[in-house]
């Protein structure tokens, strides 16, 4: 009888002390994933910061050559408004669904601004051949190569959020303790087929 | 006391710590067979001696407690443990947070990150990442990790925002007190081991709360009287859970009083540690007094901090009973005896002075640019004959070559003023890149690069196909700043890159390290300086990674080591003349010192193999501390054989001892004489 009572006690303490040590565990190795997504979004973010600070440097080189060119140079300007607008959301709130979509959206549209105002440099032989001109685009060119870099490491962290948060023993508790799906960032459309930042 | 010293005593009190906590679950256990034996005893209404040593000697009652605590305080242990697998990320991402990566772009950012590296430089580390806890604003840091590899720093936003830069570079030379001393390991394990302890404890606390609740629940209905079997039941019970919570807090006695004596102890260590890093008592005791006269003082926000106060700079809450760290103002008192405990009035003397030089601060500004013609000289003694950058070189300076050995491990205000200097003079668009992961990597390729035209567009071809889009670009165009880097910056350049790379994805890694790989297979012809920046290089992130097997000290004979040492003690006889009979006689010189009786010269290798090398370095990392002061030594002999060291045969040291973790500031030969670290018996009155 003694022997009975102390075995359910000691089969108790243990289930008890079982399913608390498994529970903080699977709490902390979200927390972990999820700092690491985090801290991988901002290495993303170094680089598009960097890529908006391009911009105005690019905009005014080419407005001293494309007087006729107006509308186009605007809509580089309010491309990387935007753009600047939806990183710094993002930022605050890296993996949200619609803050990854709004980034996405809004690079993509800024690589086609972009695209579209070196296209039409093309008939400005002078542009072409400024020097500052070359460089930006070569800077631009280098930035783009890193943010996809970024954006690589950000989406295997997430990837890897993800799988841990839906894999059995964690996804019974993941949105019990308030852990949302992480989104992936996308590459934007036009920069998958418009690498064509160059003069030649 | 000398480095080698110090990770002894490290890992012997590791041990040490190990056989206490291992006495406090034996003592556990049998508290708990007690407490067993007077339960089973009230049930069977005896006191009755020879009848309760029935029971103690019931060997299913003693088999039962015994394996009910073992496995209750391993498994608290083991998962405590693999939560900390990571190391120092680990906690720093279970605190929160926020890596500072690349070029951090706040100013704020820019000078925790420029100190810390300035202090890995000096210490010759890899550049550990730097965690900003942005919630935050009381005045603390730490150090977390199990070795040098996986070290991670964390800064409180308060720390950096409201120290001044000297205070804020005693802080972290006390946090790399803590690397360099080999103690975080044992701090680390304190904490997966301490919480097997603790949940004894809850769990008994559990088990009381819940009787409690059914008991109050039972009171209701007590009218309907059936509880006569159960009475006895609730009884022991509740023994049980009242005991399991004593002992629970016997245990917990116990671990926090072992806590506390070894960590205030390990504190001073770091603070006076720090003092002669900077060699400005002014920094770490200015920290510590700003502090004190800080209204949040040093207390953490996030609860998770508990877990790991023993870790942290200053105490996390304050405490009467078993302090994690020892009093404040005793601290400061170490530092500075004639401070009077007027945190206010130190306040407005440091807030006179910022003014102060907040209004000179342009009239420096100028002088400054002047002394950097002058700081330039001050660092000539190291590069006899002219500009540094020129110097490098064979000019060979004679010093005394065991102060190599006693320097390991122990930076000076030289070494970090010099790393300033040094990060300083490395071009500015490569200094980027070196602190950017996307192009880091193109400098470690570019680093591989073959100068034949051949090897070097098979290699080109290579990083086309495997790497990232743009990534041979870049390299071609970082190969020809790295080529113009002169070599004493390397190892320094090479260090920084360590610290930036293991920001990589663990699924990026493997990728680069495949491409490496393949880098040298076609080239196959690596200089043996860049061998070892690359050895350490791949070493190291593999470690960050975890592709290689955690590290233990398994060597502590020389015999077992001893085809490895004549690998590489070979190879460092070759290096200062080109004459096999001269190489060969520095070589048994050499190992003459380590096997005194044994006739080494059939050891010699006369012609190197970088995967040779790389299994011989590797099984040499894994030597005790004092065996590899012995290998140390004996490669000392050997490169100064010719009674002069050049610049390039102190980095080759340097390059190697790193590899074998044993970190060489990069003065180390300028010494005039040997540094001591502070050990317990030069603390011991004040602990």
């Amino acid at each position: 009888m003694i022997g009975v009572v102390l075995a359910i006690l000691a089969g108790f303490a243990v289930v008890i002390f079982l399913i608390a040590a498994f529970a903080a565990k699977i709490y902390n190795e979200l927390i972990k994933l999820q700092n690491r997504y985090e801290n991988a979004f901002a290495q993303i973010d170094v680089q598009l910061t960097r890529r908006h600070d391009l911009i105005p440097n690019l905009v005014e080189t080419a407005k001293g050559y494309m007087k006729h060119e107006k509308e186009t140079l605007e809509a580089v300007v309010n491309a990387r408004n935007m753009a600047i607008t939806a990183s710094q959301s993002a930022s605050q709130n890296p993996g949200d669904p619609t803050a990854m979509k709004e980034l996405a959206g809004a690079e993509g549209q800024l690589n086609s601004a972009i695209g579209r105002l070196l296209m039409v440099a093309e008939d400005y032989p002078d542009l072409k051949a400024n020097e500052n001109m070359l460089l930006i685009q070569e800077e631009l060119t280098a930035t783009e190569n890193k943010v996809a870099y970024a954006r690589q490491g950000y989406n295997d962290a997430v990837t890897r959020y993800n799988t841990n948060r839906e894999t059995f023993p964690t996804v019974l508790l993941a949105s019990f303790f308030g852990f949302q799906e992480a989104n992936l960032l996308e590459a934007a459309e036009a920069e998958r087929e418009a690498p064509k930042v160059s003069f030649d | 006391m000398d480095f080698f010293e110090s990770q002894e005593l490290a890992r012997k009190k590791t041990r040490w710590l190990v056989f206490l906590f291992t006495m406090a679950v034996m003592a556990i256990t049998i508290a708990l067979l007690a407490v067993a034996v007077m339960a089973v005893g009230a049930t069977k209404q005896t006191l009755d001696a020879e009848q309760l040593w029935a029971i103690a000697t019931d060997w299913q009652l003693v088999v039962g407690v015994v394996v009910t605590v073992v496995s209750l305080i391993g498994l608290g242990s083991a998962t405590k443990m693999l939560e900390l697998r990571q190391g120092g990320s680990a906690v720093a991402s279970l605190l929160g947070g926020r890596r500072i990566v690349g070029n951090a772009r706040t100013l704020t950012d820019r000078k925790v990150a420029n100190i810390v590296e300035e202090m890995a430089l000096a210490s010759g580390t890899p550049v550990p990442p730097v965690y900003i806890l942005d919630d935050e604003e009381s005045i603390n840091a730490f150090a977390a990790g199990y070795t040098v590899d996986d070290a991670v720093i964390g800064i409180n936003r308060g720390t950096a925002e409201k120290l001044s830069r000297e205070e804020l570079q005693g802080v972290i030379a006390h946090e790399f007190s803590h690397i360099l001393n080999g103690d975080m390991r044992m701090s680390l394990r304190m904490v997966a081991i301490l919480n097997g302890i603790l949940l004894i404890s809850i769990i008994g606390g559990q088990i009381l709360n819940f009787l409690n609740r059914s008991a109050m629940h039972r009171s209701h209905r007590r009218s309907d009287s059936d509880d006569k079997g159960s009475g006895g039941f609730i009884v022991v019970m509740y023994l049980v859970a009242l005991g399991l919570y004593i002992i629970g807090s016997i245990g917990l006695f116990f671990g926090r009083w072992i806590k506390s004596s070894v960590s205030q102890q390990r504190e001073f260590l770091a603070d006076a540690s720090a003092v002669q890093f900077t060699r400005q008592p002014d920094g770490i005791g200015g920290a510590l007094k700003v502090i004190g006269g800080f209204s949040k003082n040093s207390a953490m926000q996030t609860i998770k901090a508990e877990e790991i106060s023993h870790m942290f700079f200053g105490s996390c809450r304050s405490s009467f009973m078993f302090p994690t760290h020892p009093p404040l103002l005793k601290r400061i008192r170490v530092i500075d005896e004639k401070f009077d405990g007027d945190y206010q009035k130190f306040l407005d003397a440091r807030e006179r002075r910022y003014l102060r030089v907040k209004q000179q601060r342009e009239a420096q500004q100028e002088k400054k640019e002047r002394e950097k013609g002058d700081k330039k000289s001050k660092f000539m003694d190291f590069f006899p004959g002219g500009d540094p950058l020129e110097a490098i070189g064979s000019k060979p300076f004679p010093i005394n070559p065991m102060l190599l050995i006693a320097g390991i491990g122990i930076p000076t205000e030289e070494d970090v003023e010099f790393s300033g200097f040094m990060v300083g003079e490395i071009e500015p668009s490569l200094l980027y890149a070196l602190r950017e992961t996307w192009s880091a990597r193109c400098v470690v390729f570019a680093s591989l690069l073959g100068n034949e035209k051949t090897v070097a567009e098979k290699q080109l071809k290579i990083l086309l196909e495997n790497e990232a889009k743009g990534s041979a670009e870049t390299t071609l165009k970082v190969k020809a700043l790295y080529d113009k880097m002169p070599k004493h910056l390397r190892l320094g350049a090479f260090e920084i890159i360590q610290g930036t790379l293991s920001a990589m994805s663990p699924d990026q890694y493997p990728a680069f390290r495949q491409s490496v790989n393949q880098l040298i297979v076609a080239d196959n012809r690596v200089d043996l300086f860049e061998f070892f920046l690359f050895h350490h290089l791949i070493v190291h992130l593999d470690r960050c990674f975890h592709t290689a097997p955690a590290r233990q000290n398994r060597f502590n004979r020389l015999e077992q080591l001893k085809p490895e040492i004549a690998e590489v003690i070979s190879i460092l006889s070759r290096v200062g003349t080109e004459d096999p009979n001269q190489q060969k006689t520095v070589f048994v010189d050499s190992m003459a010192t380590l096997f005194s009786n044994i006739d080494s010269s059939n050891l010699f290798v006369a012609d190197w193999d970088h995967r040779k090398l790389s299994e011989a370095l590797t099984k040499l990392s894994l030597a005790t501390p004092p065996i590899k002061k012995e290998i140390l030594s004996a490669a000392v002999v050997a490169i100064s054989h010719d009674k002069v060291l050049t610049v390039e045969e102190v980095e080759l040291f340097r390059a190697m001892s790193e590899s074998m973790d044993c970190p060489v500031p990069p003065l180390v030969a300028t010494r005039r004489e040997a540094p001591e670290l502070p050990g317990p018996e030069d603390i011991g009155d004040v602990g």
